[in-house]
């Protein structure tokens, strides 16, 4: 018999948890449509900013086999752009809008327009490694992030907080839980550099990128375990998962919700079918009745 | 000559290409490389120019490697200028490309879209399959591939659209007057030659087209070469698309 796969984030009810994590097919209409209706439970928007930003000329990408790397830049079509992006997804579509930028304003400026558009919850992208003043740098600094993180966490949204790989991040963790947030994203991609042995150039035109995918799988997994094990706090839990494998360690770690990135680097998104087929299969074989029972599983182990 | 193999979950690395011979006609340039590829044609690789940009290119052979390249923007005007010894960079193939069909096709290319049509000509006629090849150019002093398509045995006919060499006006007027007499269509041009091929194609007769948009990522993720308003990628989804499954998804042409 088929598993329910629902599940609770927060306060938000997904039809499953798995999340397309922002910045993968997220700035287009029609293909946030496809994400929603390939079987997401919930879908990101790729991070919007005040305005529009081209990103950085390719190569933008780099598949290291171990993980990708990548420097898109923020690419985005801006936050006035939301209306439309919204406009081809049903209603009862789960959407959680990411937004980027550089000041508290910024930031309040974005979640406003969220708000107006009627989001289900709000992901602050404290973290991105490749660029700089919107990213890493704000997110290493906890008492800016506390300050980005009050200007949203009132206009009364959910409020998610997409973790970096930090020294500081547990800190940010308490900290922002006494600000209100609901919960986490965690985590982000983290910096790294690919070289090119041929030509002897770094291979992204920024040089510096994101690295995602397999080799990054391990950190969320610890990152997840250890918010989750000190807070019991709603977590999108998010890095290399490519298989209902990583899926399942995640929800066992403490995550409610699975972001789905780098899988669909080279897949079509309809394969995501392949990821919920193999949760429930897994359910079924240790008689898990919901995903509920499977959140921080391993913490009562 | 060095064999690049395919398969790009595995990860990606460059392979460096030498630039031995060019073959420049107006601002068109075919450029000759000391490597070969296994690729399905309609696939596409991406060529980098480190300092400069990587783009999605056709190739218009494959052994050995040949690109066929339109000075468009910085990258690709680099390519254009390029002299034999120069040395680029190719990651690839991705994609999906056309689907190689018995009977008697007709393949219709436009401007530097008739690269990866010259390739699938080479094929079929590897296959044994004779079918008529199609190009239309602005001018006859950038015609492509009509001397290599007669030499595969096909019929191959040349349209521009200043009327300099062969029919003057659009390769698609040679459809419109033909369709009948073959049993698929392959496209690859413009916008509106793409689209054009579509109205006079629609569920009548198999047909694919290979479409161009901006690729950066080349893996399906970052979403720039969306088909816009299908939720298609060109470069997962496509470059080649079946006519049906772009009216189906709502693209304009039907």
């Amino acid at each position: 018999m088929a598993r329910d796969l629902s599940t609770r984030l927060g306060s938000l009810s997904l039809r499953n948890p798995l999340v397309l994590a922002s910045g993968f097919i997220g700035s287009d209409e029609s293909l946030l449509r496809r994400a929603w209706e390939a079987g997401f439970g919930a879908v990101t928007t790729k991070s919007l900013t005040p305005k529009p930003r081209k990103g950085y000329d390719p190569p933008i990408v780099v598949d290291l086999g171990y993980g990708y790397l990548n420097a898109v830049g923020l690419a985005n079509p801006g936050i006035e752009y939301l209306p439309r992006l919204l406009s081809l997804l049903p209603q009862e579509a789960v959407v959680i809008l990411s937004i980027a930028g550089a000041t508290p304003q910024d930031f309040r400026h974005c979640a406003e327009v969220g708000v107006e558009n009627n989001v289900d919850a709000i992901e602050l992208n404290l973290s991105c490694p490749h660029v700089k003043g919107l990213g890493m740098d704000i997110v290493e600094d906890v008492g800016y992030s506390l300050d980005i993180i009050e200007e949203v966490v009132s206009l009364g949204r959910p409020v998610y907080v997409k973790l970096g790989l930090t020294d500081t991040y547990m800190e940010l963790v308490a900290r922002s839980l006494d600000r209100g947030v609901e919960g986490f994203t965690v985590m982000n991609t983290v910096k790294g550099l690919a070289i090119d042995i041929e030509s002897g150039w770094p291979i992204l035109t920024n040089v510096y990128g994101g690295l995602s995918g397999p080799a990054i799988h391990p950190i969320a997994l610890r990152m997840v375990h250890e918010i989750y094990g000190e807070y019991r706090v709603p977590i999108i839990g998010t890095g290399g998962v490519t298989g209902w494998r990583e899926a399942v360690a995640m929800l066992y770690a403490g995550a409610s919700a699975v972001g789905i990135g780098s899988y669909l680097f080279n897949r079509r998104v309809e394969s995501i079918g392949d990821i919920l087929k193999g949760i429930q299969q897994h359910m079924e074989r240790k008689g898990f009745k919901d995903i509920a029972s499977m959140v921080g599983y391993s913490h009562h182990r | 000559m060095e064999r690049m193999s395919g398969g790009c979950c595995k990860g990606s690395h460059y392979h460096e290409a030498v630039v031995t011979r060019v073959d420049r006609r107006g601002d068109v340039a075919n450029l000759y490389l000391d490597i070969s590829l296994e690729t399905v044609p309609g696939q596409f690789v991406m060529v980098w120019l480190p300092g400069l940009e990587e783009v999605p290119m056709a190739p218009s052979d494959d052994d050995p490697l040949r690109i066929t390249v339109k000075a468009v923007g910085k990258t690709t005007r680099r390519l254009v200028g390029m002299e034999p010894g120069d040395r680029l960079y190719i990651r690839g193939p991705y994609g999906r490309g056309f689907t190689r069909r018995s009977g008697r096709p007709l393949l219709v290319g436009g401007g530097v879209g008739a690269a990866p049509l010259i390739l699938l000509a080479k094929k079929l006629a590897e296959m044994g399959v004779e079918g008529v090849y199609v190009e239309g150019q602005p001018s006859g002093d950038v015609e492509l591939f009509i001397r290599e398509a007669l030499d595969l045995g096909w019929e191959a006919i040349l349209y521009t659209e200043d009327g300099s060499r062969g029919y003057k006006g659009l390769p698609t007027q040679y459809l419109e007057e033909n369709l009948g007499g073959f049993t698929s269509i392959y496209a690859c041009g413009p916008e509106p030659m793409n689209r054009a091929v579509l109205r006079l194609c629609g569920d009548r007769i198999p047909c694919e087209v290979s479409m161009e948009r901006i690729v950066k990522c080349g893996v399906g993720v970052c979403g720039s070469c969306v088909v816009e308003g299908t939720g298609l990628l060109v470069c997962l989804d496509g470059p080649v698309f079946r006519a049906d499954e772009l009216l189906e998804r709502g693209y304009p042409g039907g």
